[in-house]
């Protein structure tokens, strides 16, 4: 008993207990003491003989109505005479306690020479013996106080009752079974219930279920080569196991919607020799408290199972984000870059925001690998308390019931021995219970808003792999439309097949067979089975932009509106690089009066300032066009425009040394230094405001250069409403267009009647005619019907704007 | 912007305030009492035996000179236990329970029947009627189970005729109690005492013979000692007799 209530055991070698304060002594500060016991641990073996003895009193009285307490008490102090001796003993104990608690020389005395050899031979066992060991002597004086007990009730000698025991078992077989049937209906019918609500939205696959493959996957190709290369190591864990690395456990799909993420899920579950879990989104939402964490835990028991019989197993969470989030740990994503560089941003073990990006913000080329670590992490801060200063709450945690938490656990928490004969059986034979095995389970999750995904989920360990599935490259989206022309009659050509994939950067293959779709119905509703170029494209702009209203511009708006489209399409054609003009129109769609809409051909991931100033003319067009083109009068059509130039202006002259200075003024507003003399030396809105007028004046020129184009522009828009890219390129250029014949406009005659059209628009702008301004000369439309190849033929090559 | 990863490590754990010194004393003084208590208690010793049956119900108080015995009961006198199959042999012993009394310091087992015992000597016993049995006891019966008293009774008067003086002088028997006992859970019977001459001389018995209501179980008490034993230990003897109580439980039915 001493030695297991010893405070210290280390003998007198360490300081043993606390000191007590108060001592005067300074020798009494460092001498050893035993370290005050608790009342309870002074009392326990107190009470627990002498509720013992009370007991064999009690026991001899009960029953016997000859018996008095004072005969009983004495009675059992003779027959029972060990438990008072025991209690005796106790006594002793405490009182040596006692003694050492007071006074230092007795307890090292005791310690170090009474007790100091057992303890040290006890300190040989290690401490599992030594806690099995204690546990074994701990079971057995409880069974024999339980036998002791259990004699005096049955009024036999401790003997017979341990003889007799398995048989007052046996007969108490019924009485136990009672009870158990009991229990198991109270308590049945909740197991049942959950039971039941823990049930569903998780189903098995097995590879011969799905016949998706990886070939089917298109235009994700650097995807999918790295998922492959996940299930590859599934598949052969010895590949990587045997060189001391491990299996990567969790992959993490994120990008637009349709962009295949799921595709990519069934081509692996199709693909792998290992059974493949599908979990439904919202799989985990319940109606009552608990019921998800239920289905947490039986989904990976499930996983666990089929990991041990198969070898491996994929779980496939779609939507993930349903999973919820409990808040913003350290921020989220930050849009594009993240993800991209996310696995490396974390392996680095800095925080998560070792690599601050953002489309528009201070992003640089190599993730700032050139600054050191300090500078890095220095930006990387600002960087996220500005994340979190915008961002900040929108996350509601919808995890409050603990089921993302437990999902938590289940990827990467304990990992308990398995079974009940070995955890329970084992461990009671005094064994170790076996390690729990390597489980091998791959997590796939997908999602659109990665943002909205815990961030301990993300962490490695658990998701080790986050890759963005964007945009499907352009030979992906080629071979997404030949895949689904296959399955209809058209007429395209691989050219125009090329040129559709081109035109359309941000299709998906949900958007793609979409768009053939939509070709078909006007085919079909044309009365034709085979689709046309034209189909293709009208189908593009309904799908694109949507459908136009009925609304009729008056004539002299109309004039405008097309002038001012014009405008901005003309400038884009004779500067930009790298964008094409998809569509213009003046057909009110929305809110919105017309509009000139463009494509980017390349897929580019930096802008340049002259690139920048190019967007910022565009912008400015239609401003510059409508002064020029109605003396100096503008419509408040061009607010929208002028927004967008001053943004583009001021946010890179803020941020990419577009203006006079260099200095970051975002970073200067953001520590609040340097605004007033960045200010007082160069005024910001004067420099952003010289910028725009520089700007301004390049736009003028290349406008009055193009004067004509203008015009013929404007005519082909009235007259056709909404025209194509390529019948733009084919006004400017002089050439056939699809819709329009654009030589038609190079003719002489055409810029004096253009010229007259627009005086009598201006003249009737300025209300001098009341009456509205004259016929639309039909020279555009005579041109087109003079092309013989117009509304059918498809044009030859088409070639891009640059 | 210093970048300090101090507060990191774990700081020492607070020592405990002065204000924490333990006080166990009252604690030990109060175990020491209690030890104390206990075991002067412990060296007095009862002055009562309890001699008790729980299965059955059949409770004795004795004073704590006496000493007394389980021992095999009557029914297996005579019995030869290798002729017996051992389940009738527990069967009849767990029907019958027989604890031999004896006054004297100690027990001996061969003079428990004799009659002229300078000290009190006896047994109580607890028998499961056979179901012939139960089916012909009577109260009656009870008074007959040792000495058939009535008989002795109506021979005694029947001497007292044929020779009033010398019958009444020297009478072979003797009744001096006979009493109906009525106990809880109506447990009924006699309590005889009456003197018996013999040839050692005359013995005194005191004979309590209960039936439960269903009479099923028999309760016998018997003491006996010599006539000047008795008028000697006969306060002791009321005593004993007098804390004989049933309390009868299930078994017996």
């Amino acid at each position: 008993m001493s030695a297991t209530d010893r405070a210290t055991s280390s003998g007198s070698s360490a300081p043993a207990g606390e000191t007590t304060a108060g001592d005067a002594a300074s020798d009494s500060s460092t001498a050893p003491r035993r370290r005050p016991a608790a009342l309870w641990d002074r009392t326990k073996f107190l009470l627990l003989l002498g509720a013992l003895f009370a007991f064999v009193v009690a026991a001899d009285v009960s029953g016997n109505p000859l018996m008095t307490w004072g005969d009983a008490f004495r009675i059992q102090s003779r027959s029972s005479w060990w438990i008072l001796a025991l209690f005796g003993l106790e006594v002793v104990h405490q009182i040596h306690i006692f003694l050492g608690e007071r006074s230092s020389r007795y307890y090292v005395f005791w310690t170090d020479k009474v007790f100091g050899r057992a303890e040290r031979r006890l300190l040989r066992f290690n401490d599992w013996n030594r806690y099995r060991a204690s546990r074994a002597l701990k079971v057995v004086a409880a069974f024999a106080l339980f036998l002791f007990v259990y004699a005096r009730i049955v009024d036999q000698s401790i003997f017979e009752a341990t003889v007799g025991l398995p048989g007052a078992a046996w007969k108490a077989i019924p009485l136990v079974l009672q009870m158990v049937l009991l229990l198991v209906v109270v308590v049945g019918q909740f197991v049942a219930i959950f039971w039941f609500l823990s049930k569903g939205g998780v189903e098995v696959y097995f590879p011969e279920d799905i016949k998706t493959r990886f070939a089917d996957v298109w235009g994700q190709d650097h995807v999918v080569s790295r998922v492959q290369e996940n299930v590859f190591y599934l598949e052969r864990p010895e590949e990587i196991e045997d060189r001391g690395g491990y299996v990567p456990g969790g992959i993490l799909l994120w990008g637009p919607p349709g962009t295949g993420k799921t595709l990519i899920a069934e081509a692996v579950a199709g693909e792998t020799g290992k059974p493949y879990v599908f979990v439904d989104p919202g799989a985990f939402s319940a109606m009552f408290m608990g019921v998800g964490i239920m289905k947490v835990k039986s989904l990976f028991r499930k996983l666990r199972k089929l990991s041990l019989r198969y070898g491996g197993v994929i779980v496939f969470f779609d939507e993930a984000d349903t999973l919820g989030n409990r808040g913003q740990l350290a921020g989220g994503f930050s849009g594009g870059g993240k993800l991209g560089a996310g696995a490396a941003a974390f392996s680095t073990g800095h925080n998560p925001f070792g690599v601050p990006v953002g489309a528009e913000s201070v992003d640089a080329c190599n993730g700032f690998s050139y600054l050191d670590s300090f500078a890095r992490a220095q930006i990387a801060r600002d960087h996220a308390q500005r994340e979190n200063f915008v961002m900040g709450g929108g996350m509601g945690g919808s995890g409050a019931d603990g089921t993302l938490q437990a999902l938590l656990t289940e990827m990467s928490g304990l990992k308990k021995p398995r079974g009940f004969l070995n955890r329970v059986v084992r461990r009671t034979l005094g064994m170790r219970p076996k390690p729990p095995p390597k489980y091998r389970i791959l997590v796939m999750m997908a999602t659109n808003m990665p943002q909205s995904l815990d961030e301990a989920l993300l962490r490695p360990g658990r998701i080790d792999r986050i890759y963005k599935v964007g945009y499907p490259s352009k030979e992906g989206r080629i071979r997404t439309f030949e895949g689904y022309l296959a399955k209809v009659r058209h007429e395209l050509t691989p050219d125009q097949v090329e040129r559709l994939a081109i035109m359309s950067p941000e299709a998906t293959g949900a958007t793609i067979k979409d768009t053939v779709n939509e070709a078909l119905v006007q085919a079909v509703k044309d009365g034709r089975e085979i689709i046309t170029w034209q189909d293709m494209l009208r189908a593009r702009v309904v799908k694109e932009y949507g459908l136009a209203d009925d609304h009729e511009h008056i004539a002299r708006e109309r004039h405008s509106i097309a002038l001012h489209e014009a405008c901005h399409a003309v400038v884009a054609y004779r500067t930009q690089r790298g964008r094409v003009i998809d569509l213009a129109t003046i057909e009110r769609r929305g809110g919105v009066g017309g509009f000139v809409a463009h494509v980017a051909v390349e897929d580019r991931m930096f802008m340049w300032k002259s690139e920048i100033e190019v967007q910022v003319m565009v912008s400015l067009a239609s401003l510059a066009g409508e002064r020029m083109f109605f003396d100096g009068d503008n419509t408040v059509g061009v607010g929208g425009d002028l927004r967008s130039a001053t943004l583009l202006v001021s946010s890179n002259i803020s941020s990419a040394a577009m203006g006079e200075t260099l200095a970051s003024r975002l970073s200067m507003i953001e520590h609040q230094m340097g605004q007033a003399s960045i200010d007082s030396d160069r005024p910001f809105g004067e420099q952003v405001e010289a910028k725009l007028r520089e700007i301004y004046a390049r736009t003028e020129a290349v406008l009055s250069a193009n004067r004509r184009e203008v015009l013929s522009l404007t005519h082909a828009l009235e007259t056709h409403k909404t025209i194509t890219g390529e019948d733009v390129e084919a006004i400017m250029e002089g050439t056939v267009g699809p819709t329009v014949d654009g030589r038609r406009y190079m003719e002489p005659g055409f810029m004096a009647v253009a010229e007259d059209y627009h005086r009598s628009a201006v003249q009737a702008h300025r209300g001098m005619h009341h009456d509205d301004l004259r016929e639309l000369p039909e020279l555009g439309r005579a041109a087109a019907r003079g092309a013989p190849s117009v509304p059918r033929a498809l044009p030859e090559g088409p070639s891009t704007a640059n | 912007m210093e970048v300090t990863s101090r507060g990191r490590w774990p700081r020492p754990l607070p020592r405990p305030r002065p204000g924490s010194r333990p006080r166990p004393a009252p604690v030990l003084a109060v175990a020491a009492v209690v030890a104390l208590l206990v075991l002067i208690s412990g060296c007095g010793a009862s002055s009562y035996d309890y001699v008790t049956n729980k299965d059955d119900g059949a409770f004795l108080k004795v004073p704590a000179a006496w000493t007394y015995q389980e021992m095999p009961g009557p029914a297996l006198f005579g019995i030869d236990a290798r002729n017996v199959s051992p389940e009738m042999l527990r069967g009849l012993m767990s029907r019958e329970w027989v604890v031999g009394l004896d006054a004297a310091e100690k027990f001996d087992e061969t003079s428990l029947f004799v009659p002229d015992a300078p000290l009190p000597k006896g047994f109580v016993q607890v028998r499961h009627l056979l179901p012939e049995e139960a089916n012909a006891v009577s109260t009656n019966d009870l008074r007959n189970f040792v000495v058939t008293v009535d008989d002795a009774v109506a021979a005694q008067e029947e001497a007292v005729r044929q020779d009033p003086y010398g019958a009444r002088l020297a009478p072979s028997f003797l009744l001096l109690a006979d009493e109906k006992v009525a106990q809880d859970s109506g447990v009924h019977g006699v309590h005889l005492i009456y003197q018996v001459a013999t040839a050692a001389g005359l013995v005194t018995i005191d004979q309590t013979s209960l039936l439960d209501q269903n009479q099923t179980v028999l309760y016998q008490l018997v003491l006996a000692c010599s006539a000047l034993c008795y008028t000697q230990h006969g306060g002791q003897i009321g005593e004993v007799t007098g804390s004989f109580t049933i309390k009868p439980t299930d078994r017996g039915q």
